[in-house]
């Protein structure tokens, strides 16, 4: 053992002398992440590669539900987004910009929630706004000021987003290479009208993962990308795993298993019905 | 001082009085040049005055308004020094050591006070002197003028005893005894004097010699930094105003930063010509002597305050201060590490005047079995280190992301069992076939908060056919006819509420991702 030793030892060049410079050259690109630092990556090799290397920072992305009733499943993969923004940036926080209206139809976000979906919490800020047109601007200056992670805004209502007002948002978002998400809550007819995001996501809810004993698993979504700067529209169904914090695509064996063996809750709810009647 | 007339009534032809309740009995408790030219005085009853001129205006005092009024006027005294007090119901104390300078000296400062204020239409009588008491005293009832230190013995000597600020009972028990003057009272032993009429005569009496210091109560304290400046020609455009701010935000800037100090909070005067005064304050999440921020804050503060702002004829002063400061140095806990927190506090600033310093906030955890109690929202300036729960591996989330403000009932609730999760329920009109449930989690309110005791919550998460997942709690417990020997023991001493014994309802409390 110690003649190889001293053998492997003599197998280094004598002229190659180890300075720290080179060191810590060999340490950035060993710890460098596979993608562009121009992007946020979700985690999904597949994704990442049709995003042409993750969501664009610096950049606008629109979120909706498909359906009203897609709101959480939208505002769960937003904050999936986010998790994955917070976990690029060491220390910088993340601005929710809260409309008024959203926290008394959707409800307000919720601490114990967004943290058992990986999210850090004490990094949020939360600025109410009272209108759209307050969220916008809060979003516009955030954005410039290039001193955070990511920038989330979330409206509620039919009012018209311009191509202007989302322009200024984009170009915003340029300035500071910060990624700028919006989500659209009960936009309707509204949100087809052209939009100066880098990606257009709708968003629909879809059965959970297993979890034991027939409760819901872990969040699902079917996420319809209807607009792609960067590649081909294309949809997904998306999983978000709160440990590694990353989107997954769920096998297909998975997505295709049969619902639950012996769903207790048909049969009885049959006779029960039949007993009413 | 006194407002001619009532402000806002038309020009007055009639003599006017004012009059309010004494001893039982409406009586004059003011009154115009004109009144007074009638041979009406203050406490003369009102019916009398009445009987002898009937066409007499008569006006119900409004101490209130009185007191408003006053406190308008000293806001508007902080124009020549940053300590004046309120000398209810009519009168205010300037402390203007060190401040005459600024104006031209005492004279001049006196010669521009009473310009200003008489053309805002009060009477104003202005006296200055080393003591407080000397000045109230030559101002009610001497001359109008500016005594000399050392001189106050001499001038007071001849003024009424009533010049000393006692009441008009010691006056007038003084006055059977022959006293009359202020001097009367140099001369005679103190020891009796005190005994028969009171510590206070003497207590005044030394005040108004400059024997006994007497503190003045400022309405506001003294800010530690201020910067101000006049202008001969009133300002009114917003872009003056502006250029004002920043102007004086540099000098500021320059103040603080000499003593290593950075500004917490700040306030900003604009006095009107008219003599308004609009305060306007905002504070920082970190202390800053960055002037462009300062100016930027309150440029934000202007803007958003636009509508209640009317700069009329304009304003003849602007001043900066800065209420609280700290040590720029100070170890300050911050969110974004150092390489980007000043900036960070900037933004934060920002917002804070723009939207309102309660609508920037953080949340923190709380330790509460009732899911609405387990967050606070604590403003972002405080910030702490919240304690959150770490995501375990891979499970789904027990707690909704969204949190409903307040539960709502869900109908229309079929259940397989009487106390399992439900198997169909309607909210917000859209019936939900549930495909998977977990529950039930019992959540019970705080036994301590006892003030009112609400029903216990099973709360089942939720997945209907759609993929979507709910919080649903049933509240209310099941299977109370078979009740338990503590529960009855419990019911029989009237521990248990009513509300147990409720049919279960259902309520959706939140949504899942």
């Amino acid at each position: 053992m110690p003649t190889e030793t001293t053998h492997s030892a003599s197998e280094i060049p004598p002229e190659t002398t180890v300075s720290p410079a080179s060191l810590r050259i060999a340490i950035e690109r060993l710890a460098r992440p596979a993608t562009d630092p121009g992007s946020l990556s979700l985690g999904e090799t597949e994704i990442d590669r049709t995003l042409g290397g993750g969501l664009m920072r610096g950049a606008l992305h629109e979120v909706a539900p498909a359906a009203e009733g897609d709101g959480p499943a939208a505002g769960g993969f937003c904050a999936g987004i986010l998790v994955r923004a917070l976990a690029g940036e060491k220390r910088k926080p993340l601005l929710w910009i809260r409309h008024d209206l959203a926290t008394v139809e959707d409800g307000a976000p919720y601490g114990p929630g967004l943290a058992a979906l990986g999210l850090d919490v004490a990094r949020i800020l939360f600025v109410l706004a009272a209108n759209t047109n307050e969220v916008l601007e809060a979003m516009e200056h955030a954005l410039r000021s290039a001193t955070l992670a990511a920038v989330f805004g979330e409206i509620r209502g039919t009012t018209k987003l311009d191509l202007r007002a989302s322009r200024r948002l984009a170009l915003a978002a340029g300035h500071g290479a910060t990624p700028a998400l919006l989500l659209r809550l009960g936009a309707g007819d509204g949100l087809r009208a052209p939009v100066a995001a880098a990606t257009r996501w709708r968003i629909a809810s879809l059965a959970s993962g297993d979890a034991p004993a027939n409760g819901p698993g872990m969040p699902r979504v079917k996420a319809d990308l209807i607009r792609n700067r960067r590649g081909p529209a294309a949809c997904f169904s998306l999983e978000w795993r709160t440990h590694d914090r990353i989107f997954r695509i769920p096998a297909l064996r998975e997505r295709l298993a049969p619902p639950p063996v012996g769903r207790p809750h048909h049969a009885p709810a049959r006779a029960e019905r039949r007993a009413s009647a | 001082m006194r407002r001619r007339g009532q402000s806002g009534a038309p020009p007055l032809e009639s003599p006017l009085v004012v009059v309010g309740d004494r001893k039982s009995a409406l009586s004059i408790v003011a009154l115009d040049d004109a009144a007074a030219a009638l041979g009406l005085a203050e406490d003369m009853a009102l019916a009398e005055a009445c009987a002898r001129f009937p066409l007499l205006e008569v006006a119900h005092e409004d101490l209130a308004a009185d007191a408003a009024l006053l406190g308008s006027v000293a806001e508007y005294g902080r124009r020549w020094t940053p300590l004046v007090a309120c000398d209810a119901p009519d009168g205010m104390f300037l402390d203007i050591t060190g401040c005459a300078h600024l104006f031209g000296g005492e004279a001049e400062l006196g010669k521009d006070l009473r310009t200003r204020l008489t053309r805002q239409g009060f009477h104003v009588r202005v006296a200055i002197a080393s003591t407080p008491g000397a000045a109230w005293a030559l101002a009610r009832f001497g001359m109008e003028a500016i005594l000399p230190e050392g001189s106050e013995r001499r001038t007071l000597a001849k003024l009424p005893l009533a010049a000393l600020r006692i009441d008009g009972e010691t006056v007038a028990a003084l006055a059977r005894v022959g006293l009359k003057k202020i001097g009367d009272l140099y001369e005679l032993p103190r020891a009796p004097l005190a005994a028969r009429f009171g510590k206070t005569l003497l207590e005044r009496l030394d005040c108004a010699l400059g024997l006994l210091e007497e503190p003045l109560s400022p309405r506001l304290e003294v800010a530690p930094y201020m910067a101000e400046r006049p202008f001969a020609e009133p300002i009114g455009r917003e872009e003056d105003v502006l250029g004002a701010v920043a102007s004086l935000a540099e000098k500021l800037s320059a103040m603080l930063e000499r003593r290593g100090e950075g500004a917490r909070r700040l306030e900003l005067s604009l006095f009107r010509a008219d003599g308004a005064v609009f305060t306007v304050t905002a504070a920082t999440s970190r202390a800053t002597h960055d002037a462009e921020a300062i100016a930027d804050l309150f440029s934000t503060r202007l803007d958003v305050l636009r509508d209640e702002l009317d700069p009329g004829f304009g304003y003849d002063l602007v001043r900066f201060s800065v209420l609280a400061a700290d040590r720029i140095d100070a170890a300050q806990a911050d969110l974004a590490g150092p390489d980007n927190a000043e900036e960070l506090a900037r933004l934060i600033d920002h917002l804070g005047a723009r939207f309102g310093p309660s609508r920037i906030v953080r949340q923190e955890a709380f330790e509460s079995h009732l899911p609405e109690r387990a967050v606070l929202h604590v403003p972002v300036s405080g910030v702490g280190a919240a304690a959150w729960k770490i995501a375990e591996p891979e499970v789904p989330p027990e707690r909704p992301m969204r949190l409903l403000l307040k539960p709502e009932p869900v109908e229309e609730v079929v259940a397989m069992v009487p106390d399992g999760p439900p198997a169909r329920f309607r909210w917000r009109h859209i019936l939900h076939e549930v495909a998977r449930a977990e529950g039930p989690e019992r959540i019970a309110d705080e036994w301590w908060r006892t003030a009112e005791s609400r029903p216990t919550r099973d709360y089942y998460r939720i997945e209907d056919r759609e993929g979507r997942r709910f919080w649903l709690f049933r509240e209310g417990l099941l299977g109370r006819d078979e009740k338990s020997l503590l529960e009855r023991e419990k019911e029989r001493k009237g521990l248990l509420t009513r509300k147990e014994h409720m049919p279960p309802r259902w309520f959706m409390h939140g949504s899942f991702a």
